[in-house]
Protein backbone atom coordinates (compact mmCIF):
# COMPACT_ATOMS: atom_id res chain seq x y z
CA UNK A 1 0.00 0.00 0.00
CA UNK A 2 1.50 3.32 -1.06
CA UNK A 3 1.89 6.39 1.13
CA UNK A 4 -0.84 8.08 -0.89
CA UNK A 5 -3.29 5.30 -0.06
CA UNK A 6 -2.37 5.34 3.60
CA UNK A 7 -2.69 9.10 3.82
CA UNK A 8 -6.30 8.83 2.62
CA UNK A 9 -7.23 7.13 5.91
CA UNK A 10 -5.70 9.99 7.88
CA UNK A 11 -7.20 12.68 5.64
CA UNK A 12 -10.61 11.15 6.21
CA UNK A 13 -10.10 11.45 9.97
CA UNK A 14 -9.10 15.10 9.59
CA UNK A 15 -12.25 15.67 7.54
CA UNK A 16 -14.41 14.05 10.25
CA UNK A 17 -12.62 16.14 12.88
CA UNK A 18 -13.30 19.38 10.99
CA UNK A 19 -16.95 18.50 10.53
CA UNK A 20 -17.62 17.71 14.19
CA UNK A 21 -15.21 19.84 16.11
CA UNK A 22 -17.26 23.01 16.63
CA UNK A 23 -20.27 21.09 17.95
CA UNK A 24 -18.11 19.03 20.29
CA UNK A 25 -16.30 22.16 21.50
CA UNK A 26 -19.58 23.89 22.36
CA UNK A 27 -20.76 20.77 24.24
CA UNK A 28 -17.40 20.55 26.04
CA UNK A 29 -17.59 24.19 27.10
CA UNK A 30 -21.13 23.74 28.45
CA UNK A 31 -20.11 20.77 30.59
CA UNK A 32 -16.85 22.34 31.77
CA UNK A 33 -18.59 25.58 32.74
CA UNK A 34 -20.76 23.62 35.15
CA UNK A 35 -17.71 21.94 36.71
CA UNK A 36 -15.93 25.28 36.97
CA UNK A 37 -18.84 27.06 38.64
CA UNK A 38 -19.09 24.25 41.17
CA UNK A 39 -15.39 24.25 41.95
CA UNK A 40 -14.93 28.01 42.04
CA UNK A 41 -18.11 29.09 43.83
CA UNK A 42 -20.56 26.42 44.97
CA UNK A 43 -18.32 23.87 46.69
CA UNK A 44 -16.28 26.50 48.59
CA UNK A 45 -19.64 27.89 49.79
CA UNK A 46 -20.25 24.47 51.34
CA UNK A 47 -16.88 24.48 53.05
CA UNK A 48 -14.41 23.05 50.52
CA UNK A 49 -10.91 24.44 50.83
CA UNK A 50 -10.25 26.58 47.68
CA UNK A 51 -6.74 25.08 47.39
CA UNK A 52 -8.41 21.95 45.94
CA UNK A 53 -9.86 23.83 42.99
CA UNK A 54 -6.98 23.40 40.53
CA UNK A 55 -6.08 19.77 41.29
CA UNK A 56 -9.73 18.76 41.17
CA UNK A 57 -10.29 20.66 37.95
CA UNK A 58 -7.34 18.83 36.37
CA UNK A 59 -9.07 15.58 37.32
CA UNK A 60 -12.52 16.77 36.20
CA UNK A 61 -11.20 17.47 32.72
CA UNK A 62 -10.99 13.71 32.21
CA UNK A 63 -14.78 13.56 32.14
CA UNK A 64 -14.50 15.34 28.77
CA UNK A 65 -12.19 12.58 27.51
CA UNK A 66 -14.61 9.92 28.74
CA UNK A 67 -17.65 11.54 27.14
CA UNK A 68 -16.14 12.62 23.80
CA UNK A 69 -14.36 9.31 23.16
CA UNK A 70 -17.43 7.33 24.26
CA UNK A 71 -19.59 9.23 21.76
CA UNK A 72 -17.07 8.60 18.98
CA UNK A 73 -17.03 4.92 19.96
CA UNK A 74 -20.80 4.70 19.37
CA UNK A 75 -20.21 5.53 15.71
CA UNK A 76 -17.50 2.88 15.35
CA UNK A 77 -19.48 0.06 16.95
CA UNK A 78 -22.62 0.93 14.98
CA UNK A 79 -20.59 1.17 11.81
CA UNK A 80 -19.16 -2.33 12.22
CA UNK A 81 -22.65 -3.85 12.49
CA UNK A 82 -24.31 -1.42 10.10
CA UNK A 83 -22.47 0.06 7.13
CA UNK A 84 -19.45 -2.29 7.50
CA UNK A 85 -17.08 0.55 6.69
CA UNK A 86 -14.30 -0.74 8.96
CA UNK A 87 -14.53 -4.16 7.29
CA UNK A 88 -14.18 -2.46 3.93
CA UNK A 89 -11.14 -0.47 5.08
CA UNK A 90 -9.49 -3.55 6.57
CA UNK A 91 -10.12 -5.55 3.41
CA UNK A 92 -8.19 -3.11 1.22
CA UNK A 93 -4.96 -4.57 -0.22
CA UNK A 94 -1.90 -4.15 1.99
CA UNK A 95 -1.95 -3.40 5.68
CA UNK A 96 -5.56 -2.99 6.74
CA UNK A 97 -4.34 -2.07 10.20
CA UNK A 98 -3.50 1.40 8.87
CA UNK A 99 -7.22 2.07 9.13
CA UNK A 100 -6.94 1.45 12.86
CA UNK A 101 -3.87 3.72 13.16
CA UNK A 102 -5.94 6.40 11.44
CA UNK A 103 -8.83 5.90 13.86
CA UNK A 104 -6.45 6.26 16.80
CA UNK A 105 -5.08 9.40 15.18
CA UNK A 106 -8.62 10.75 14.70
CA UNK A 107 -9.65 10.06 18.31
CA UNK A 108 -6.43 11.62 19.62
CA UNK A 109 -6.65 14.70 17.42
CA UNK A 110 -10.22 15.25 18.51
CA UNK A 111 -9.42 14.98 22.21
CA UNK A 112 -6.25 17.07 22.20
CA UNK A 113 -8.02 19.82 20.26
CA UNK A 114 -10.91 19.68 22.72
CA UNK A 115 -9.13 19.24 26.03
CA UNK A 116 -6.13 21.56 25.58
CA UNK A 117 -8.05 24.85 25.03
CA UNK A 118 -10.77 24.00 27.56
CA UNK A 119 -8.12 23.11 30.12
CA UNK A 120 -6.41 26.45 29.51
CA UNK A 121 -9.71 28.33 29.73
CA UNK A 122 -10.54 26.62 33.01
CA UNK A 123 -7.15 27.33 34.57
CA UNK A 124 -7.49 31.01 33.61
CA UNK A 125 -11.00 31.13 35.07
CA UNK A 126 -9.91 29.56 38.34
CA UNK A 127 -6.64 31.33 38.97
CA UNK A 128 -6.22 34.09 36.38
CA UNK A 129 -2.78 34.50 34.83
CA UNK A 130 -0.46 33.01 37.42
CA UNK A 131 2.59 30.80 37.39
CA UNK A 132 2.57 27.12 38.23
CA UNK A 133 5.49 25.15 39.62
CA UNK A 134 5.25 22.63 36.78
CA UNK A 135 5.57 23.29 33.07
CA UNK A 136 2.91 23.96 30.44
CA UNK A 137 4.88 21.88 27.95
CA UNK A 138 4.82 18.95 30.39
CA UNK A 139 1.09 19.44 30.80
CA UNK A 140 0.59 19.39 27.05
CA UNK A 141 2.63 16.20 26.79
CA UNK A 142 0.40 14.60 29.44
CA UNK A 143 -2.75 15.79 27.61
CA UNK A 144 -1.39 14.09 24.48
CA UNK A 145 -0.58 10.87 26.32
CA UNK A 146 -3.97 10.86 28.07
CA UNK A 147 -5.70 11.43 24.72
CA UNK A 148 -3.82 8.51 23.13
CA UNK A 149 -4.75 6.33 26.09
CA UNK A 150 -8.44 7.20 25.79
CA UNK A 151 -8.30 6.71 22.01
CA UNK A 152 -7.01 3.17 22.48
CA UNK A 153 -9.38 2.42 25.36
CA UNK A 154 -12.59 3.47 23.65
CA UNK A 155 -11.57 2.16 20.24
CA UNK A 156 -10.88 -1.25 21.78
CA UNK A 157 -14.23 -1.22 23.57
CA UNK A 158 -16.14 -0.06 20.52
CA UNK A 159 -14.59 -2.81 18.39
CA UNK A 160 -15.05 -5.47 21.06
CA UNK A 161 -18.68 -4.72 22.00
CA UNK A 162 -21.72 -4.92 19.77
CA UNK A 163 -23.85 -1.72 19.75
CA UNK A 164 -26.42 -2.89 22.31
CA UNK A 165 -23.76 -4.08 24.75
CA UNK A 166 -21.74 -0.91 24.16
CA UNK A 167 -24.69 1.37 24.90
CA UNK A 168 -26.08 -0.61 27.84
CA UNK A 169 -23.04 -1.98 29.62
CA UNK A 170 -19.83 -0.13 28.76
CA UNK A 171 -20.59 2.83 31.06
CA UNK A 172 -21.70 0.95 34.17
CA UNK A 173 -19.30 -1.98 33.91
CA UNK A 174 -16.08 -0.57 32.45
CA UNK A 175 -16.00 3.21 32.22
CA UNK A 176 -17.91 3.79 35.48
CA UNK A 177 -15.40 1.90 37.67
CA UNK A 178 -12.47 3.46 35.81
CA UNK A 179 -14.03 6.89 36.34
CA UNK A 180 -14.83 6.44 40.04
CA UNK A 181 -11.50 4.82 40.90
CA UNK A 182 -9.60 7.13 38.56
CA UNK A 183 -9.07 10.09 40.86
CA UNK A 184 -11.34 12.39 38.87
CA UNK A 185 -13.03 13.83 41.97
CA UNK A 186 -10.20 13.33 44.46
CA UNK A 187 -6.43 13.13 44.68
CA UNK A 188 -4.86 9.78 45.42
CA UNK A 189 -2.58 10.84 48.27
CA UNK A 190 -5.46 12.54 50.10
CA UNK A 191 -7.46 9.30 49.94
CA UNK A 192 -4.35 7.26 50.85
CA UNK A 193 -4.06 9.30 54.06
CA UNK A 194 -7.67 8.67 55.05
CA UNK A 195 -8.30 5.14 53.72
CA UNK A 196 -4.97 3.45 52.83
CA UNK A 197 -6.53 0.10 51.93
CA UNK A 198 -8.93 1.54 49.34
CA UNK A 199 -6.20 3.74 47.93
CA UNK A 200 -4.01 0.70 47.15
CA UNK A 201 -6.91 -0.84 45.26
CA UNK A 202 -7.30 2.33 43.15
CA UNK A 203 -3.77 1.91 41.83
CA UNK A 204 -5.20 -0.74 39.50
CA UNK A 205 -7.12 1.90 37.52
CA UNK A 206 -5.04 3.33 34.65
CA UNK A 207 -7.24 6.44 34.65
CA UNK A 208 -5.76 7.29 38.06
CA UNK A 209 -2.40 7.79 36.35
CA UNK A 210 -4.06 10.12 33.84
CA UNK A 211 -5.50 12.40 36.50
CA UNK A 212 -2.45 12.25 38.75
CA UNK A 213 -0.15 12.76 35.75
CA UNK A 214 -1.98 15.93 34.73
CA UNK A 215 -1.74 17.22 38.30
CA UNK A 216 1.89 16.22 38.63
CA UNK A 217 2.81 17.91 35.35
CA UNK A 218 1.35 21.29 36.29
CA UNK A 219 1.54 21.36 40.08
CA UNK A 220 4.24 20.04 42.40
CA UNK A 221 5.17 16.40 42.17
CA UNK A 222 5.21 15.71 45.90
CA UNK A 223 1.45 15.76 46.43
CA UNK A 224 0.69 13.44 43.53
CA UNK A 225 1.88 10.14 42.12
CA UNK A 226 5.22 10.91 40.46
CA UNK A 227 5.17 11.87 36.79
CA UNK A 228 7.60 9.15 35.53
CA UNK A 229 5.45 6.48 37.20
CA UNK A 230 2.31 7.89 35.55
CA UNK A 231 3.97 8.04 32.12
CA UNK A 232 5.34 4.49 32.43
CA UNK A 233 1.99 3.03 33.48
CA UNK A 234 0.15 4.88 30.72
CA UNK A 235 2.61 3.73 28.04
CA UNK A 236 2.28 0.14 29.27
CA UNK A 237 -1.51 0.45 29.32
CA UNK A 238 -1.48 1.74 25.76
CA UNK A 239 0.64 -1.22 24.65
CA UNK A 240 -1.73 -3.68 26.33
CA UNK A 241 -4.74 -1.93 24.78
CA UNK A 242 -3.09 -2.06 21.35
CA UNK A 243 -2.73 -5.83 21.70
CA UNK A 244 -6.32 -6.17 22.94
CA UNK A 245 -7.60 -3.98 20.10
CA UNK A 246 -6.04 -6.25 17.48
CA UNK A 247 -7.57 -9.27 19.23
CA UNK A 248 -10.94 -7.52 19.35
CA UNK A 249 -10.72 -6.78 15.62
CA UNK A 250 -10.08 -10.44 14.83
CA UNK A 251 -12.92 -11.47 17.13
CA UNK A 252 -15.49 -8.99 15.80
CA UNK A 253 -14.86 -8.84 12.05
CA UNK A 254 -12.77 -11.98 11.56
CA UNK A 255 -9.87 -9.89 10.33
CA UNK A 256 -6.78 -11.72 9.03
CA UNK A 257 -3.59 -9.66 9.20
CA UNK A 258 -1.36 -9.43 6.14
CA UNK A 259 -3.82 -10.80 3.59
CA UNK B 1 -58.85 -1.06 27.83
CA UNK B 2 -57.72 -4.12 25.88
CA UNK B 3 -55.44 -1.92 23.79
CA UNK B 4 -53.87 -0.47 26.91
CA UNK B 5 -53.22 -3.95 28.25
CA UNK B 6 -51.71 -5.19 24.98
CA UNK B 7 -49.50 -2.12 24.61
CA UNK B 8 -48.32 -2.41 28.21
CA UNK B 9 -47.52 -6.08 27.67
CA UNK B 10 -45.61 -5.19 24.52
CA UNK B 11 -43.49 -2.69 26.47
CA UNK B 12 -42.83 -5.30 29.14
CA UNK B 13 -41.87 -7.81 26.45
CA UNK B 14 -39.47 -5.25 24.96
CA UNK B 15 -37.47 -4.81 28.18
CA UNK B 16 -37.75 -8.40 29.39
CA UNK B 17 -34.70 -9.49 27.39
CA UNK B 18 -32.44 -6.94 29.06
CA UNK B 19 -33.95 -7.31 32.53
CA UNK B 20 -30.95 -9.17 33.98
CA UNK B 21 -28.53 -6.47 32.77
CA UNK B 22 -30.79 -3.71 34.07
CA UNK B 23 -31.06 -5.31 37.51
CA UNK B 24 -27.29 -5.81 37.77
CA UNK B 25 -26.56 -2.28 36.53
CA UNK B 26 -29.18 -0.37 38.50
CA UNK B 27 -29.47 -2.43 41.68
CA UNK B 28 -25.82 -3.19 42.12
CA UNK B 29 -23.23 -1.41 39.98
CA UNK B 30 -24.59 2.13 39.81
CA UNK B 31 -25.51 2.39 43.53
CA UNK B 32 -22.07 1.04 44.42
CA UNK B 33 -20.21 3.40 42.07
CA UNK B 34 -22.27 6.47 42.95
CA UNK B 35 -22.17 5.63 46.63
CA UNK B 36 -18.44 5.13 46.79
CA UNK B 37 -17.55 7.92 44.33
CA UNK B 38 -19.97 10.72 45.16
CA UNK B 39 -21.00 9.66 48.64
CA UNK B 40 -17.62 8.80 50.05
CA UNK B 41 -14.49 9.65 48.06
CA UNK B 42 -15.37 13.08 46.66
CA UNK B 43 -16.79 14.46 49.95
CA UNK B 44 -13.82 13.01 51.82
CA UNK B 45 -11.54 15.15 49.66
CA UNK B 46 -13.75 18.24 49.86
CA UNK B 47 -14.71 18.25 53.55
CA UNK B 48 -12.74 15.51 55.34
CA UNK B 49 -14.66 12.97 57.42
CA UNK B 50 -18.15 14.51 57.65
CA UNK B 51 -20.97 12.03 56.94
CA UNK B 52 -23.76 14.64 57.11
CA UNK B 53 -22.14 16.91 54.53
CA UNK B 54 -21.23 13.91 52.38
CA UNK B 55 -24.86 12.78 52.42
CA UNK B 56 -26.05 16.30 51.64
CA UNK B 57 -23.76 16.37 48.61
CA UNK B 58 -24.49 12.86 47.44
CA UNK B 59 -28.29 12.44 47.62
CA UNK B 60 -28.80 14.98 44.82
CA UNK B 61 -27.05 12.53 42.50
CA UNK B 62 -30.23 10.50 42.37
CA UNK B 63 -31.42 13.18 39.94
CA UNK B 64 -28.73 12.15 37.46
CA UNK B 65 -29.86 8.53 37.59
CA UNK B 66 -33.53 9.50 37.26
CA UNK B 67 -32.82 11.61 34.22
CA UNK B 68 -30.62 8.93 32.61
CA UNK B 69 -33.42 6.35 32.88
CA UNK B 70 -36.08 8.83 31.69
CA UNK B 71 -33.86 9.93 28.79
CA UNK B 72 -33.35 6.29 27.75
CA UNK B 73 -37.12 5.70 27.75
CA UNK B 74 -37.74 8.84 25.70
CA UNK B 75 -34.96 7.96 23.25
CA UNK B 76 -36.50 4.57 22.74
CA UNK B 77 -39.80 6.22 21.81
CA UNK B 78 -37.88 8.53 19.47
CA UNK B 79 -36.09 5.57 17.84
CA UNK B 80 -39.42 3.81 17.29
CA UNK B 81 -40.92 6.99 15.85
CA UNK B 82 -38.07 7.87 13.50
CA UNK B 83 -36.79 4.39 12.63
CA UNK B 84 -39.21 1.57 11.96
CA UNK B 85 -42.32 3.76 12.54
CA UNK B 86 -43.54 1.41 15.28
CA UNK B 87 -45.15 4.30 17.14
CA UNK B 88 -47.14 5.33 14.09
CA UNK B 89 -48.30 1.73 13.66
CA UNK B 90 -49.47 1.55 17.27
CA UNK B 91 -51.35 4.84 16.83
CA UNK B 92 -53.09 3.46 13.73
CA UNK B 93 -54.29 0.29 15.47
CA UNK B 94 -55.40 2.04 18.69
CA UNK B 95 -55.43 5.82 19.23
CA UNK B 96 -52.85 8.50 19.87
CA UNK B 97 -54.17 9.14 23.36
CA UNK B 98 -53.93 5.43 24.27
CA UNK B 99 -50.37 5.11 22.95
CA UNK B 100 -49.25 8.31 24.66
CA UNK B 101 -50.77 7.34 28.01
CA UNK B 102 -49.36 3.81 27.86
CA UNK B 103 -45.85 4.95 26.90
CA UNK B 104 -45.80 7.67 29.55
CA UNK B 105 -47.21 5.42 32.24
CA UNK B 106 -44.82 2.61 31.44
CA UNK B 107 -41.81 4.99 31.38
CA UNK B 108 -42.75 6.45 34.78
CA UNK B 109 -43.29 3.00 36.33
CA UNK B 110 -40.06 1.71 34.79
CA UNK B 111 -38.17 4.70 36.16
CA UNK B 112 -39.70 4.22 39.63
CA UNK B 113 -38.93 0.48 39.62
CA UNK B 114 -35.28 1.07 38.74
CA UNK B 115 -34.72 4.00 41.06
CA UNK B 116 -36.70 3.11 44.17
CA UNK B 117 -34.02 0.85 45.71
CA UNK B 118 -31.16 3.25 44.83
CA UNK B 119 -30.78 5.00 48.19
CA UNK B 120 -31.45 1.91 50.36
CA UNK B 121 -28.77 -0.02 48.43
CA UNK B 122 -26.32 2.86 48.83
CA UNK B 123 -27.09 2.77 52.56
CA UNK B 124 -26.06 -0.90 52.62
CA UNK B 125 -22.75 -0.08 50.91
CA UNK B 126 -21.91 3.04 52.90
CA UNK B 127 -23.30 2.01 56.29
CA UNK B 128 -23.10 4.75 58.90
CA UNK B 129 -21.28 7.05 56.46
CA UNK B 130 -24.64 7.57 54.77
CA UNK B 131 -26.32 9.82 57.34
CA UNK B 132 -29.90 8.59 57.80
CA UNK B 133 -30.58 9.52 61.45
CA UNK B 134 -33.45 11.86 60.51
CA UNK B 135 -34.50 10.13 57.29
CA UNK B 136 -38.17 9.73 56.48
CA UNK B 137 -38.20 6.73 54.13
CA UNK B 138 -41.86 7.20 53.02
CA UNK B 139 -40.93 10.72 51.97
CA UNK B 140 -37.89 9.36 50.09
CA UNK B 141 -40.25 7.00 48.21
CA UNK B 142 -42.58 9.91 47.38
CA UNK B 143 -39.70 12.10 46.23
CA UNK B 144 -38.30 9.33 43.99
CA UNK B 145 -41.74 8.75 42.44
CA UNK B 146 -42.29 12.46 41.84
CA UNK B 147 -38.75 12.81 40.47
CA UNK B 148 -39.50 9.99 38.02
CA UNK B 149 -42.69 11.74 36.94
CA UNK B 150 -40.92 15.02 36.27
CA UNK B 151 -37.91 13.44 34.54
CA UNK B 152 -40.05 11.35 32.20
CA UNK B 153 -42.32 14.27 31.31
CA UNK B 154 -39.32 16.51 30.55
CA UNK B 155 -37.56 13.82 28.51
CA UNK B 156 -40.76 13.32 26.50
CA UNK B 157 -40.93 17.03 25.70
CA UNK B 158 -37.31 17.01 24.48
CA UNK B 159 -37.75 13.87 22.42
CA UNK B 160 -40.85 15.39 20.81
CA UNK B 161 -38.82 18.34 19.60
CA UNK B 162 -36.11 16.40 17.78
CA UNK B 163 -36.37 14.59 14.49
CA UNK B 164 -33.61 11.97 14.61
CA UNK B 165 -31.35 10.03 16.95
CA UNK B 166 -28.19 11.97 16.08
CA UNK B 167 -29.55 15.02 17.91
CA UNK B 168 -30.13 13.08 21.12
CA UNK B 169 -26.58 13.59 22.44
CA UNK B 170 -26.71 17.35 21.88
CA UNK B 171 -30.02 17.40 23.72
CA UNK B 172 -28.35 15.74 26.69
CA UNK B 173 -25.45 18.16 26.91
CA UNK B 174 -27.29 21.38 26.15
CA UNK B 175 -30.76 20.91 27.60
CA UNK B 176 -30.38 18.36 30.38
CA UNK B 177 -26.92 18.71 31.88
CA UNK B 178 -27.17 22.44 32.80
CA UNK B 179 -30.61 21.86 34.32
CA UNK B 180 -29.19 19.11 36.51
CA UNK B 181 -26.17 21.13 37.64
CA UNK B 182 -28.43 24.06 38.49
CA UNK B 183 -31.02 21.62 39.80
CA UNK B 184 -29.14 20.73 42.94
CA UNK B 185 -27.63 17.54 41.57
CA UNK B 186 -24.30 18.31 43.20
CA UNK B 187 -24.83 21.38 45.34
CA UNK B 188 -28.05 22.31 47.24
CA UNK B 189 -29.97 25.51 46.62
CA UNK B 190 -28.81 27.27 49.80
CA UNK B 191 -25.14 26.85 48.78
CA UNK B 192 -25.83 28.19 45.28
CA UNK B 193 -27.58 31.18 46.89
CA UNK B 194 -24.71 31.71 49.27
CA UNK B 195 -22.09 31.61 46.50
CA UNK B 196 -23.91 33.44 43.70
CA UNK B 197 -27.28 34.97 44.73
CA UNK B 198 -28.28 35.62 41.11
CA UNK B 199 -27.66 31.98 40.18
CA UNK B 200 -29.68 30.99 43.25
CA UNK B 201 -32.61 33.13 42.14
CA UNK B 202 -32.46 31.62 38.62
CA UNK B 203 -32.16 28.10 40.05
CA UNK B 204 -35.45 28.58 41.92
CA UNK B 205 -37.21 28.52 38.53
CA UNK B 206 -35.70 25.13 37.72
CA UNK B 207 -38.28 22.43 38.54
CA UNK B 208 -35.55 19.81 39.03
CA UNK B 209 -34.30 21.82 41.99
CA UNK B 210 -37.46 20.82 43.86
CA UNK B 211 -36.77 17.13 43.28
CA UNK B 212 -33.35 17.40 44.95
CA UNK B 213 -34.69 19.72 47.66
CA UNK B 214 -37.39 17.18 48.48
CA UNK B 215 -34.92 14.29 48.52
CA UNK B 216 -32.50 16.22 50.74
CA UNK B 217 -35.31 17.25 53.04
CA UNK B 218 -36.51 13.61 53.21
CA UNK B 219 -33.05 12.19 53.92
CA UNK B 220 -31.58 14.87 56.18
CA UNK B 221 -34.76 16.29 57.71
CA UNK B 222 -33.35 19.83 57.91
CA UNK B 223 -35.50 22.94 57.69
CA UNK B 224 -33.03 24.71 55.34
CA UNK B 225 -34.57 22.96 52.34
CA UNK B 226 -37.83 23.88 50.60
CA UNK B 227 -40.76 22.14 52.31
CA UNK B 228 -41.77 18.78 50.78
CA UNK B 229 -45.35 20.00 50.26
CA UNK B 230 -44.23 23.00 48.20
CA UNK B 231 -41.84 20.74 46.26
CA UNK B 232 -44.60 18.21 45.54
CA UNK B 233 -47.02 20.86 44.27
CA UNK B 234 -44.39 22.39 41.97
CA UNK B 235 -43.21 19.00 40.65
CA UNK B 236 -46.73 17.72 39.94
CA UNK B 237 -47.79 21.02 38.34
CA UNK B 238 -44.72 21.17 36.09
CA UNK B 239 -45.04 17.49 35.15
CA UNK B 240 -48.65 17.95 34.05
CA UNK B 241 -47.60 20.93 31.97
CA UNK B 242 -44.74 18.95 30.37
CA UNK B 243 -47.00 15.98 29.62
CA UNK B 244 -49.53 18.26 27.95
CA UNK B 245 -46.83 19.94 25.92
CA UNK B 246 -45.27 16.65 24.82
CA UNK B 247 -48.74 15.31 23.92
CA UNK B 248 -49.34 18.29 21.69
CA UNK B 249 -45.86 18.25 20.11
CA UNK B 250 -45.75 14.51 19.51
CA UNK B 251 -49.24 14.50 18.02
CA UNK B 252 -48.20 17.22 15.63
CA UNK B 253 -44.92 15.45 14.81
CA UNK B 254 -46.51 12.16 13.79
CA UNK B 255 -49.50 13.91 12.27
CA UNK B 256 -51.98 11.81 14.23
CA UNK B 257 -55.68 12.24 13.53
Amino acid sequence: MSFKHISVFFLREIHVFKKRFLKTMIDGLVVTSMHLLSLKYFLPAMGMNPEWQTPLYLGNILSLCFVSSYIRGIDITRDIDGSNFLQYQCALPGKGLYALYAYVFGFTLHMVALVAPILGFGLLFLNGVCSYPGSLLGLFFMVLLVSIFFAFLLLTLSIFCRPDAYLDNVWPRILGPLFVFGGVFYTWKRIALLTPFLAKFFLLSPVLYCSEGLRGALLTDADYISLPVCITVLVLSIMILWYLMKRALKHRIDYVEGV
Amino acid sequence: MQHVQILLLREWHRIRGSLKDLVVNFYLIWPFLFGIGSGYLAPLTYFGVNPKKATMLFVGMILLQLVIVAHDCAMHILAERTGANVLQYHVTVSSFMTVFVVRSLFSVLFCIALMMPFLPIVKIFLGSYFYTVHTSWPLVVAATALGSLLSVSYALVLSSFISDMTQSLNIWVRFIEPLMWFGGMWVPLFAIYKALPLAGRIARYNPFMYVTEMIRSAVLGDAIYTSPLTCSVIIVGTSIMFFMLSYYLLKKKIDAV
